[in-house]
């Protein structure tokens, strides 16, 4: 009715050219917005009803979070990073479905929603559900294993133990020349020059983890050589650089993620490592189960998954998947370590207990 | 009910009020639309100090050590924050961008507006343009992937390192150093050139002693919009800097600066817990910087717009002293030219000029080269950029779902992602940013209320992007529960570009003319009818240009969603409250990725990436184009 009487008012030559031109123009959005929406709705079509599953935490997991994710076929799973702690808390919160963790859950992490710390055993799993009802179950899912290595011209480092590491590689009285290093036949008077993940890196956190005592509390007994800043200590966040500048430098010393020896096999030389004394292993797929430096990497969900739901069912599904010879077959390609490589029950073991609900 | 028609026939009294029922209510929505600037200031305030907050108040953290420490561990069992070598990164890398983009772009700019020749201008303002709209990730896989290993191999620089990031960013902050001088500079009034060249001073000194003098506040402003762009971009010292907080300033070295360290904290690479909290803190510190300055740079542009300082009568004089003393200088120099002169028996007059004349053409030559340099920059990173990326384009790689198998990788749910994304922003920010725009231009008094509103919304657009990350996650994803979904990523970007929108709308509005207005009011229409058919319809075009231009932006942008992407999906998302894969995420993780084989699908995203950018633009131009091929005025 307005608009009659406005047609009335606009005596404007170009009122009709206008009117069109709105009309245009507005076709030309709604045909817009016709083709967004059909598009958002072509794509639900083209996907199917699977239901979808929310995996986060850890960025050490990732990479093997989203291989399996694109393998497994009963769900569409969004994997995303965070940190273990990010992985458990929104697991905790009900946020996520899976939580990725390259350690065991503590009882800080109850604490974080209010929960009940002591309810968190020193294994990682717990006696009760946190205050949201969420009951965290946890699957270890594959190994991380850590190379120490060394120039390839190098001979006096090929065995090292944690307390030979602690000299080389942390701020307490820390040894400059390889000769200061106790334990080494035949070391020079060189320096030591160190070529290592930079503090951003679970590595990192890993590596000091294992060589120094009480790490990340407040007793932890020494700092490492690169928040001490001496200038030894070269951070990098690309393995490959780690890895040119020890294949250079014949004095450097270094770790990384044992995949990467692999790939790059010959290039430098990996060091024998022991927890303590002289019994050194080599670190290898033959000997992960006794190599000090390789750790659990899990996954936790809520509670064992029951098949009653189309959720719990995908996500018991993904579980299995994961256990099983399929799902392990690509743990060495994404740089990780097989679980039956370490423990040739444990995913047996798992698989049944997954199975008996 | 028709009060117009009633009231409005024949004879009826013209000069009483005309009135329709829900006009003010209509008028009121606007003004709450537009008041939405002022909630979402609020909002990023709050959340800063909030969160900052928690973080002083923890017994672990000093205030104090925190603005004077020179440690940055966040990490530890004795953590320390102090934020000084976060700062001195964004000092270094910022400061250097500033020292190497800033005289590039006043030459540029100088060369634009005094000497260049139409062509060229008609070359150089796209390619200045194509430099802005290139999204930053773009220049972190540049500055990372090509700028850094030239780097490595001839100035033994870390594999990150402050310099490649300083090159880069020197390019990113040369277009709005361009376009703020050379406006300003054009804003010169005429009639000082002409005085100028009158008295017999050549075109290269009347740029140099009287045009840029006159324009100096707005080259200083132009200096520091450049310096804020600077210190608040984040993906590229995030990727080509480094993560070392040692401070220092050697520019070959790793440097972190405070938005990686955001970003650091983004991506998940700081454990949960006090460093986590300290990013709200940075976060606070950052945002304090870059309002300063870009407030600091907007009072000065504005003073040049309101004409208020320097008034033309006091231009003018400054301008004429000027030239006095450059006359005098003149009269000094010529008589010492002729002691010399007549020493060696030349002739007086000729070298003299001649000197002044070859000034002027190297000066020209050394503008020119500035620009010449920026549109080299822009051949090298696109070559690159293709060169290392045609080899991955295929149907497959645009129509495969995502891999951790470079071979078998594509980028099918990352593009629905990205479009999904941009689609739900339009969404939320169009009709608002035009209520906005629509209040502002067309019925906002000079209160102080609305002067207020506009300098919220100007203070919005400058706030580093990283910034809006960090609100997202805390407003969307945790506060309304919205999770790590599409939907939090959408209202996130559409909080970024809100201001944009809001801007070019009344731009668009503004291009109406006056009379039409007038004419309808005078023919009995009410405010919002004149508003709603004569002005609307008109700057329709006008809007859905600017729309379109913002959301290319928007599409492009990495670090306000790099707390809510995910980094693997399998399909594209369903619901709004899904997870959600995006173009420059994808990017930015493939860039990452050490693997050769990523980094070359990261140029093949790129390339895809800049396509949409480029058909999004050229969309824009077609629309204004027709709109104004088709326009009565």
């Amino acid at each position: 009715m307005f608009k009659n009487n406005i047609c009335k008012f606009t005596i404007l030559p170009s009122g009709d050219i206008m009117e069109g031109k709105i009309k245009n123009l507005f076709v030309g959005a709604a045909l817009f917005l016709v083709l967004a929406v059909g598009g958002i709705v072509a794509g639900c079509i083209d996907s199917d009803e699977k239901p979808t599953l929310i995996q986060t935490g850890s960025s050490t997991v990732l990479p093997l979070g989203a291989a399996w994710a694109e393998e497994f076929d009963g769900a569409n799973i969004q994997v995303s990073g965070g940190g273990s702690s990010h992985g458990l808390n929104s697991l905790l919160k009900g946020e996520a479905d899976l939580g990725d963790a390259s350690r065991l859950m503590k009882g800080s992490d109850y604490e974080a929603v209010g929960g009940d710390k002591t309810l968190v055993k020193s294994d990682g799993t717990a006696t009760g559900a946190a205050p949201g009802g969420v009951w965290p179950y946890k699957w270890v899912v594959a190994y991380d294993v850590l190379a120490t290595v060394v120039n390839n011209q190098n001979t006096w480092a090929t065995n090292l133990n944690y307390s030979q590491l602690y000299k080389i590689f942390t701020d307490d009285d820390p040894a400059v020349y390889w000769d200061e290093v106790p334990g080494l036949s035949g070391a020079p008077h060189e320096k030591i020059e160190i070529y290592a993940p930079d503090e951003a890196s679970g590595t990192y956190d890993y590596f000091f983890e294992s060589i120094i005592k009480d790490w990340g509390k407040a007793t932890q007994v020494a700092k490492t050589r690169l928040e001490s800043n001496d200038g030894v200590y070269h951070p990098s966040a690309d393995d490959n650089v780690i890895l040119n500048a020890i294949k250079a430098n014949k004095y450097a010393i270094g770790y990384f993620g044992f995949a990467y020896l692999i790939e790059n096999p010959g290039q430098v030389k990996a060091v024998n490592i022991a927890k303590s004394g002289t019994s050194y292993v080599e670190p290898s797929l033959a000997t992960v189960a006794t190599y000090p430096m390789a750790r659990p990497l899990h996954i936790y969900t809520n509670g064992l998954p029951k098949k009653d739901t189309a959720k719990g069912k995908a996500i018991y599904e993904y579980i299995e998947y994961i256990l099983s010879d399929e799902g392990q077959a690509i743990v060495p390609e994404v740089g990780y370590v097989k679980l039956a490589l370490v423990n040739p029950s444990l995913a047996s073991d798992q698989l049944s207990k997954l199975h008996s609900g | 009910m028709n009060w117009s028609r009633s009231k409005g026939g024949p004879g009826h009294d013209p000069f009483k009020k005309r009135f329709r029922p829900g006009e003010d209510l209509v008028v009121w929505f606007l003004l709450a639309m537009a008041s939405l600037a002022i909630v979402v200031s609020a909002t990023i305030i709050y959340t800063l100090v909030d969160g900052s907050y928690d973080f002083f108040t923890d017994s672990r953290v000093n205030i104090f050590d925190f603005f004077t420490g020179s440690d940055w561990m966040p990490n530890g069992m004795d953590p320390k924050f102090g934020i000084l070598p976060l700062v001195q990164g964004t000092i270094l890398i910022a400061g250097g961008a500033l020292l190497i983009g800033g005289p590039l772009g006043i030459a540029a700019a100088v060369y634009l507006s005094e000497f260049a020749h139409r062509r060229v201008r008609m070359v150089a303002k796209p390619v200045l343009e194509i430099l802005a709209g290139i999204p930053s990730i773009v220049y972190g896989f540049f500055a990372l992937l090509v700028i850094s290993p030239f780097l490595r191999e001839y100035f033994d620089a870390d594999y990150f390192n402050a310099a490649a990031a300083i090159i880069v960013m020197a390019v990113m902050v040369l277009p709005i150093i361009v376009s703020v001088s050379d406006d300003s500079m054009k804003a010169v009034p005429k009639h000082m050139r002409e005085a100028s060249i009158a008295m017999g001073a050549t075109k290269w000194e009347t740029a140099t002693r009287v045009v840029m003098p006159a324009a100096s506040s707005g080259i200083m402003a132009s200096v520091l919009l450049g310096l804020a762009r600077a210190i608040g971009e984040t993906m590229v010292v995030a990727l080509a800097a480094g993560s070392v907080a040692k401070g220092g300033w050697d520019i070959f070295g790793e440097h972190m600066t405070m938005t990686s360290y955001i970003a650091q904290v983004a991506t998940g690479d700081i454990p949960p817990g006090l460093g986590v909290q300290a990013a709200f803190a940075v976060g606070l510190v950052l945002f304090a910087m870059t309002y300063m300055v870009n407030s600091l740079a907007a009072r000065i542009v504005l003073r040049i717009k309101m004409g208020k300082r320097p008034a033309r009568d006091n231009m003018m004089t400054r301008a004429v002293n000027r030239l006095k003393l450059l006359s005098r200088f003149k009269l000094r120099a010529s008589e010492f030219m002729t002691d010399v002169t007549d020493r060696f028996k030349r002739d007086r007059k000729e070298p003299r000029l001649l000197f002044r004349h070859m000034n002027e053409r190297v000066g020209k030559v050394v503008l020119a080269t500035s620009l010449v340099l920026a549109v080299t920059f822009l051949a090298f990173l696109l070559y690159s950029i293709f060169t290392q990326g045609y080899k991955g384009l295929s149907w497959e790689f645009l129509t495969n779902p995502l891999s951790w198998k470079p071979e078998k990788a594509g980028i099918k749910v990352v593009i629905q992602g990205s479009v999904y994304l941009v689609l739900l922003t339009m969404v939320f920010t169009l009709p608002v940013g035009v209520g906005a725009a629509v209040y502002l231009n067309e019925f906002a008094k000079e209160t102080w209320f609305n002067v207020f509103l506009r300098r919220v919304i100007q203070n919005l657009a400058g706030v580093p992007s990283i910034v809006f990350g960090l609100v997202g996650l805390m407003v969307f994803v945790r506060t309304f529960h919205f999770g790590l979904s599409l939907l939090s990523g959408s209202l996130t970007l559409s909080i970024m570009v809100l201001p944009v929108i809001i801007v070019t709308s009344e731009e668009a509005l503004r291009s109406v003319p006056q009379t039409f207005r007038e004419a309808a009011r005078g023919l009995g229409a009410t405010k919002w009818q004149t508003v709603w058919h004569h002005v609307l319809p008109n700057a329709v075009p006008g809007i859905l240009t600017g729309t379109i231009l913002s959301l290319s932006r928007a599409i492009g942008e990495t670090a306000p969603i790099l707390f809510i992407a995910s980094f693997y999906s399998k399909v594209a998302p369903r619901s709004v409250l899904d997870g959600f894969v995006a173009l420059p995420i994808n990017i930015f993780y493939w860039t990452k990725n050490p693997s050769h084989e990523f980094q070359d699908l990261a140029a093949t995203t790129i390339i895809v990436l800049l396509a949409i950018l480029l058909s999004m633009n050229a969309l824009a131009i077609f629309i204004r184009q027709r709109a104004q091929s088709r326009r009565q005025w």
